[in-house]
């Protein structure tokens, strides 16, 4: 609808040294240590520096950013040298190794209570050696760094002379950002405008002066406000792909990337409806995971095996067990349930809310009545506080890097109600959690995630459905500065020669 | 809102004749015949539908209009036809029952105004006003957000919106009769309160209103198609014309028939209502009679 507005009474004029960006919500936390979402991180990842950053493409490479060198002496300890020059905003001088220290040992301050403590799990602390100088020192060996925290939104650096000065955090308003774009302004529901930081003097300056983040949350708006000439590059949802491939807009190019996202139906093992296993069990027999590939995403991603996608360590070739209506009504008579009322919480987009269809007509053959409860984004994310053990069925995607710890560290016992909305609770799969991350040898890492795996699987409290790729349209007169999973690189968008 | 005479309206008495002087005119005459066929379709849609409404048949999903299937199929492969029909249950379901509910309240309101004593009337005519100045979009959404969505809180939205107007044509329509000489003259035979208000007021009062709520039917859908297009109305899989649009509208490009068929429906009947009333009202109000 926001596009339909912006079209119709053309408020904004397109120029050419600015970039007009849908993203799917507004951004509600730029303090990387507390990020939520997608929105979040574009923005977070364009105003603070890191010391190495992922590269743009269809690899998954990174390459140094803020650091002039970085090496892994040991398992141990990793040194860095920051470049020189690198400015904050509001006066605030160079970005200094002691900067790095507090940005990332706040991850462990346990007074901070970081939800993304996890991105550090292992660091034990940073020595600061000189004033662009220092070694990370960890407490055993922590096999992410280099692909889910250095590169990732946890490796980013914060000011921190500012941001001990808010209190040891902060939440839309940082006191000082050094990335290669800096906030213009913010316009809440609106728009973002990022400028191009003129203190960003250690690498490519951004090519586009200006990038205006708009939020459009439903993707046939944002696709409306793209053919509308009103933003240059915008999500497209998996279902408009064929569409759009049959009828491309003048002047456009569609891409579609594969991520390590997951996409799941998460059943609450503490909600006193889905407590009995043999319940949870024939929910999962019944769902048909095929039909709401074919129906939701047109047939576009393969079906999930597990966590953990394809390309990425510990990656399960197993296949998910087939439809079993009849398995499951064995089940639910096994349990004494003639019939059951609970609530499928999703969010409103349309795939999502064409999967919960298919979900509620799979439930049904077997007398399950599914309530469907469509959110916007941020209602959605905030179910876990306020409904707590009351979350019965969640429809839910998560982000992943190209390590598989970041994304197995949300299903901890610790993260129950907080990310773990299955209040998933295992011992053993914690156990191996930590095991996983200090473990080098790739193949017995990859074990180790096979295991925990089989062990989510055997709690009967997720339901796979798949690993979503990025559907991304833009014009045909921008290069797009895109990661290999289609999330934006903004600094690295610039204009087709 | 044009006050209608309908004491003097008593030469048209027979519905034959009302009948008869809608269809002298064709816009009026094809309007009762839409509003006919949409209440015919209304009450027998469970035998007419040819598929179950709400069966998905996935590999037949997006399917173009056939035989088989008059308006194809949506995304999940249910019958468009099937949908719209049982959507126009909803739809007159809805129509009749948040209508006859701010009707009834409003009647009695609007009498309990016009009889009692000042303070009341003017506690009741703060309330209309006050009910009335809640902006409806808003007033919409914060009932959706409390009760969540349903035909419950869509009914108590209309309601809620419509019933100060019938209060107040009420009200106005028993101060204009209270005093005439037929009341006094039930009063003076000693007849109650209740015996004149029910068979002397009512009866009176009852047929502008009845008319003003008709041509409230087509808002009754049109919010109904809107809160529904938006996810805030009927729950799915109950089909409903908004939800059909809302799951048209993704996929326009190549399958612009499912929004077409929904919202051809919704545009008739919206329009076949408005003039019916409007016809309804000029012939029965012989100010407005040419």
């Amino acid at each position: 609808m926001v596009a339909v507005f912006i079209a119709f009474f053309g408020t904004f004029a397109v120029h050419a040294d600015e970039l007009r960006m849908q993203t799917p919500a507004d951004f509600g936390q730029l303090d990387p240590a507390f990020w939520q979402s997608k929105s979040d991180q574009t923005v977070i990842d364009a105003i603070f520096p890191k010391l190495i950053e992922f590269k743009s493409g269809t690899n998954w490479e990174y390459e140094l950013s803020a650091a002039e060198s970085i090496e892994q002496v040991d398992p141990l300890t990793i040194k860095f040298t920051l470049k020189k020059g690198l400015m904050w905003t509001g006066g605030y001088g160079e970005v200094t190794a002691e900067d790095v220290e507090y940005s990332f040992e706040r991850y462990i301050d346990e007074d901070l209570a970081a939800p993304n403590s996890g991105d550090w799990a292992a660091l034990k602390d940073v020595e600061v050696v000189d004033k662009y100088s220092g070694i990370i020192h960890f407490n055993e060996p922590f096999a992410p760094v280099w692909w889910s925290t250095l590169p990732y939104t946890g490796g980013a650096i914060v000011n921190k002379a500012s941001t001990e000065a808010a209190g040891g955090k902060f939440t839309t308003e940082p006191g000082a950002t050094a990335g290669p774009y800096k906030i213009e302004k913010w316009e809440q529901g609106k728009q973002t405008v990022l400028v191009a930081h003129d203190g960003w003097n250690v690498g490519k300056k951004p090519a586009y002066d200006r990038v205006i983040l708009i939020p459009i949350s439903d993707a046939k708006s944002a696709e409306v406000a793209f053919e509308a000439g009103q933003i240059d590059v915008s999500k497209i949802a998996i279902s408009s792909v064929q569409e759009l491939q049959a009828n491309m807009p003048a002047d456009s190019v569609l891409e579609v990337r594969p991520t390590a996202r997951y996409t799941w139906v998460g059943l609450n093992a503490e909600n006193p409806a889905l407590q009995d296993v043999r319940v949870r069990q024939a929910i999962t027999k019944a769902i048909d995971v095929d039909a709401i590939i074919e129906g939701a995403y047109f047939g576009i991603p393969d079906r999930s095996t597990g966590l953990i996608a394809p390309g990425l360590i510990g990656f399960s070739k197993e296949a998910q067990p087939a439809r079993d209506v009849d398995g499951a009504k064995a089940l639910l008579a096994d349990a004494g349930i003639d019939s059951l009322n609970v609530e499928l919480e999703l969010q409103n987009s349309k795939d999502e809310q064409t999967a919960g269809l298919i979900i509620q007509a799979n439930l049904a053959e077997i007398g399950i009545n599914v309530q469907l409860n469509t959110h916007d984004g941020g209602t959605f994310w905030s179910l876990g506080d306020e409904k707590g053990t009351n979350l019965q069925m969640t429809l839910k995607e998560y982000a992943s890097p190209p390590d598989p710890a970041w994304s197995t560290q949300w299903f901890l016992p610790g993260q129950a109600g907080i990310w773990n909305w299955e209040w998933f609770n295992s011992e053993e799969y914690e156990k191996l959690h930590y095991a996983a991350i200090s473990e080098t040898d790739f193949d017995k890492r990859a074990k180790i995630y096979h295991e925990m795996q089989d062990i989510m699987d055997a709690s009967h409290s997720f339901v796979w459905l798949i690993h979503p790729p990025k559907s991304v349209i833009y014009k045909n007169s921008i290069n797009p500065g895109l990661l290999p999973n289609g999330d934006y690189n903004l600094k690295a968008f610039s204009p087709a020669k | 809102m044009n006050k209608i005479d309908f004491k003097n309206s008593t030469k048209l008495n027979g519905i034959s004749q009302i009948i008869s002087k809608l269809f002298s005119t064709p816009l009026a005459a094809s309007s009762l015949v839409i509003v006919l066929l949409f209440f015919l379709v209304g009450i027998t849609a469970d035998y007419i539908s040819p598929y179950d409404p709400i069966k998905i048949d996935i590999p037949n999903k997006l399917s173009d209009p056939s035989w088989d299937h008059w308006l194809g199929t949506d995304q999940l492969g249910r019958d468009v036809l099937s949908r719209l029909i049982v959507g126009t249950k909803i739809a007159l379901y809805l129509a009749i029952t948040s209508v006859s509910i701010a009707l009834i309240i409003g009647i009695i309101l609007g009498m309990i105004a016009a009889f009692t004593n000042r303070w009341i009337d003017s506690a009741l005519l703060l309330l209309f006003d006050t009910v009335r100045s809640f902006p409806g979009i808003m007033f919409a959404l914060t009932i959706v957000a409390l009760f969540g969505p349903s035909l419950n809180s869509i009914t108590i939205v209309i309601v809620f919106s419509i019933f100060p107007s019938y209060a107040r044509l009420v009200r106005t329509q028993v101060m204009s009769l209270r005093n005439s000489e037929f009341i006094e003259a039930q009063r003076a035979m000693g007849s109650s309160l209740q015996r004149i208000l029910r068979l002397h007021i009512l009866p009176n009062v009852i047929g502008p209103v009845v008319i003003v709520a008709s041509m409230d039917i087509p808002l009754v859908i049109g919010v109904e198609a809107g809160l529904s297009f938006l996810g805030l109305g009927v729950r799915p899989p109950a089909p409903s014309w908004g939800s059909i649009l809302n799951d048209g509208f993704q996929f326009i490009r190549n399958t612009p028939w499912i929004v077409f068929s929904a919202g051809l429906p919704l545009i008739l009947t919206t329009i076949a209502f408005t003039s019916l009333g409007e016809s309804l009202r000029d012939i029965l109000d012989p100010k407005l009679r040419k």
